[in-house]
């Protein structure tokens, strides 16, 4: 499942309208079922009990749902920058082809440069910027990665609202147990989604950590010296 | 009349060669803006790990993408020098070097 920004956006906004609808959907019912049972004196307290609980699981529900839409943009964020990153991977390619292409036709002549100073140096610099090529073509993947897993988590989201939204919608009062339990699992579904959501943004942020540090072509993680001898 | 020939073509390649490293430099320097520019400044879990990780490579590349564009001018200077000593004019050198050699 690609990332893409419009769908991206229509589940977020799909999201942010199921709260409020599951607030209301979850008033209007608890209003019906106060209006049928309040005037029955044992049955009627129970009954409160339950709507009580059922007001504390929604209420939890729709906190965590507030809270995980604050960072509801970074995924956007990072699928922009995984296509500026592929861009500057192109431009880094095309300056490493360029500098092979320069040593090829005028290598020998900087034997006589400078006393020779940049004879081993100036190859480096090509193999430098071929591994930035190589490196902004893994942190697009990483971008890619992230993003894609803030949609697919989004999606689980929506559904999840979904879900609630539809099992309290027309419901009687003979319907609470049946309410209460997609409350319950409104809040577990949410909390599975975030659980893989932190599985793949982790693996990630694993893959963009093994990149930094030195490596051949960064020897002391810096860029090749071109007076190197 | 054959070493003034030889002096011409090894100025020319020089020039070229020259105005092909200042091309590079350039682009390793908008290489490093760029990579900089892509910076995030918020950070909010559940993305939190990926941000600080994205952060630290961004600033890596972009420190090197930087090196390297002062390694590429270094390289262009040299050529400069280089073509300066074959008896290149002060107009030759600006425009291989994008005026950046004097």
């Amino acid at each position: 499942m690609g990332f893409s920004p419009a769908a991206y956006d229509a589940v977020i906004t799909k999201i942010q309208n199921g709260i409020q609808q599951i607030a209301n959907d979850v008033n209007h019912f608890i209003s019906e079922v106060e209006s049928d049972t309040g005037w029955i004196p044992v049955l009627g307290g129970w009954i409160k009990d339950a709507l009580n609980r059922l007001v504390k699981l929604i209420d939890e529900g729709l906190d965590k749902l507030s809270q995980l839409l604050e960072p509801a943009f970074i995924p956007t964020f990072f699928w922009t920058f995984g296509g500026m990153w592929e861009q500057m991977g192109g431009q880094a390619g095309t300056v490493s082809s360029t500098i092979a292409g320069q040593i090829q036709a005028n290598g020998d002549e900087w034997q006589g440069i400078a006393g020779g100073a940049y004879a081993n140096g100036v190859p480096a610099q090509g193999n430098a910027a071929n591994t930035i090529s190589s490196l902004a073509g893994q942190v697009q993947s990483a971008c890619s990665s992230i993003s894609t897993s803030g949609y697919i988590f989004y999606m689980a989201v929506a559904v999840a609202v979904a879900s609630l939204i539809a099992a309290v919608v027309g419901a009687g009062t003979g319907a609470l147990p049946v309410v209460i339990g997609a409350a319950v699992v409104f809040i577990a579904s949410i909390a599975t989604a975030v659980g893989s959501l932190l599985l793949g943004v982790d693996s990630a942020a694993r893959n963009l950590q093994g990149m930094i540090g030195p490596s051949g072509s960064f020897p002391n993680g810096a860029w090749p010296i071109a007076t190197a001898q | 009349m054959a070493g003034s020939s030889q002096t011409n073509v090894h100025l020319s390649s020089l020039l070229a060669q020259a105005k092909v490293w200042d091309e590079q430099s350039q682009t390793m320097g908008n290489i490093a803006q760029t990579a900089e520019s892509t910076l995030m400044t918020t950070s909010a879990w559940p993305f939190s790990s990926a941000i600080t990780a994205y952060n630290q490579v961004c600033k890596e590349i972009s420190t090197w993408c930087g090196q390297g564009q002062k390694q590429m001018l270094q390289i262009t200077d040299a050529l400069c020098v280089a073509a300066k000593n074959y008896g290149a004019t002060e107009e030759q050198l600006s425009q291989a070097s994008d005026g950046v050699f004097h």
